[in-house]
């Protein structure tokens, strides 16, 4: 009985964390943006929370109230419905700050991509119906020849970086990614030790190769904020400092060790 | 060993399981009491709808309930009235959305337990003298004291393990509606299985823990009810 109490005392002392602020971003970015929200931090003292899931679903709860005043999605068409969805008593903007490219990635046993599409067991995929990396995943495969063999090979994950799980977990041989999700290796150093290893096993286990981006539709990645119109808050001014600073050209180069091509609107 | 993050999302695990329990018990008590007291068409009806939750996809419940407490809805409308805000993706809607979820897991067991109480002993009681307040604490509250337990550990139990329908209702946002089990999955989706192993194995033990406290807690109840 006192080990309980004791317990729920400690639950109440060390649950109280500082104040954050939270972002919306898909799941493409699970790796990268932390790394770069902990250089955010260290430059400006401010913490920033993310919260992942795909493009398609969290464009469903911000329109059904979820509390983001930054959104950081891998397709405009969210970010352009949610712009249109925009009430009366908020400022809203939208943009395009990056280019994503897919990444092929096989189990070593196959010789190269074209015999690991036709031999694997399983080709794992994000869900096409929400999120883009699946869509243009899915775009990819289509327009393959084997396409008819394909087909019944598809695993559909619920998002992107869950593509990464099956691989890593062997329940598929190939898979479409985001780069962002394989980053450079100047990129993955800065990740935390157990992804690290994670993805040095995923680069032992297999190869990976960059899809040509005629292959695909475009993966365009732009972010929507919102604010209160009269008088923004603290944590929305916060945001978007955080925003201005994250599309900076000083922040260029780690977008393209994150594997983004640059994008103008 | 756990991270601020990871602590604040086991404490709201056990604020939902312990509020929503509560606020199941005492809402359902006296509708479990009404219902077992005698079969009727209303009656059926209304067991039916309340035993719904267990039959139904998470989804279905999850999507209805987003739909209600979204800031546009009807409902919300009502609560702004009342100076309510919107209760989508903020922790009153997991509470809300729980205890509708948990709502057979309450009320079977109490109304079990109810029905084992015979009408001819309220009514012998009643023709003894005894009023209604003397009824209910001296009578009914001692002989339903189990089926409460009881009710109260299958809620608590569920509301551990729920994910998707709090998952809708929630977003998984950290600090306030991020339960334990929202946090394993974003550990597996980050390929951060260490951690995902440790909190699992945290909730496989804080879940064991409590239910066999409670067990023993209800046998001590019961020993002492039959001395």
């Amino acid at each position: 009985m006192r080990g309980l109490k004791l317990f729920f005392a400690c639950l109440l002392v060390c649950c109280h964390a500082g104040a954050t602020q939270l972002i919306a971003a898909a799941s493409d970015l699970r790796l990268v943006l932390p790394v770069l929200l902990r250089q955010y931090q260290a430059e400006t003292g401010v913490s920033i929370q993310p919260v992942f899931a795909s493009s398609g679903k969290l464009s469903q709860q911000i329109q059904h109230g979820a509390p983001f005043s930054l959104f950081l999605a891998a397709d405009p068409l969210y970010t352009n419905t949610l712009l249109q969805h925009c009430s009366a008593g908020q400022q809203c903007q939208t943009g395009v700050y990056g280019r994503g490219q897919l990444l092929l990635w096989y189990h070593s046993r196959f010789q190269h991509a074209d015999q690991a599409l036709a031999q694997s067991q399983h080709i794992a995929i994000a869900d096409p119906n929400h999120a883009p990396y699946g869509k243009a995943a899915l775009a990819y495969l289509q327009q393959h020849q084997l396409w008819p063999q394909l087909q019944p090979k598809i695993r559909r994950t619920d998002n992107a970086a869950l593509v990464l799980h099956l691989l890593r977990t062997g329940q598929a041989e190939v898979g479409i990614v985001g780069h962002a999700l394989l980053p450079e290796s100047k990129l993955q150093q800065l990740l935390p030790q157990a992804q690290q290893q994670q993805l040095q096993l995923l680069q032992q286990l297999g190869r990976t190769e960059v899809v040509p981006a005629h292959l695909y539709p475009p993966i365009r990645h732009s972010w929507f904020y919102r604010a209160d119109q009269k008088q923004p808050d603290s944590s929305q001014l916060k945001i978007k400092a955080f925003l201005d600073w994250m599309l900076a050209p000083e922040q260029q180069q780690f977008w393209s060790d994150a594997g983004f091509k640059r994008e103008h609107n | 060993m756990l991270y601020p993050a990871e602590w604040q999302a086991l404490w709201l695990t056990v604020k939902l399981a312990l509020l929503s329990s509560f606020f199941l018990l005492l809402l359902t008590a006296p509708l479990a009491w009404w219902l077992s007291r005698g079969q009727s068409t209303g009656r059926n009806a209304i067991n039916a709808l309340l035993t719904l939750p267990l039959v139904l996809p998470p989804t279905v419940l999850g999507f209805y309930l987003v739909l209600l407490l979204s800031p546009d809805s009807w409902f919300s409308q009502l609560l702004r009235l009342a100076g309510i805000e919107a209760l989508a993706f903020r922790f009153e809607g997991l509470v809300l959305a729980s205890m509708l979820y948990s709502l057979p897991f309450v009320v079977q067991p109490l109304q079990q337990g109810f029905a084992q109480i015979a009408q001819e002993l309220l009514d012998q009681n009643r023709a003894l003298g005894a009023n209604s307040w003397q009824l209910m604490t001296q009578l009914i509250w001692p002989l339903s004291r189990p089926a409460l337990f009881s009710a109260f550990i299958l809620s608590f139990a569920h509301t551990l393990g729920e994910f998707g329908i709090v998952l809708m209702i929630g977003g998984n946002i950290p600090g306030q509606t991020q339960l334990l089990s929202m946090l394993i999955y974003d550990q597996v989706e980050s390929l951060n299985y260490a951690r995902a192993h440790l909190l699992s194995g945290l909730l496989l033990l804080f879940s064991f823990s409590v239910l066999f406290w409670l067990y023993q807690q209800q046998r001590g109840q019961q020993q002492r009810g039959h001395k």
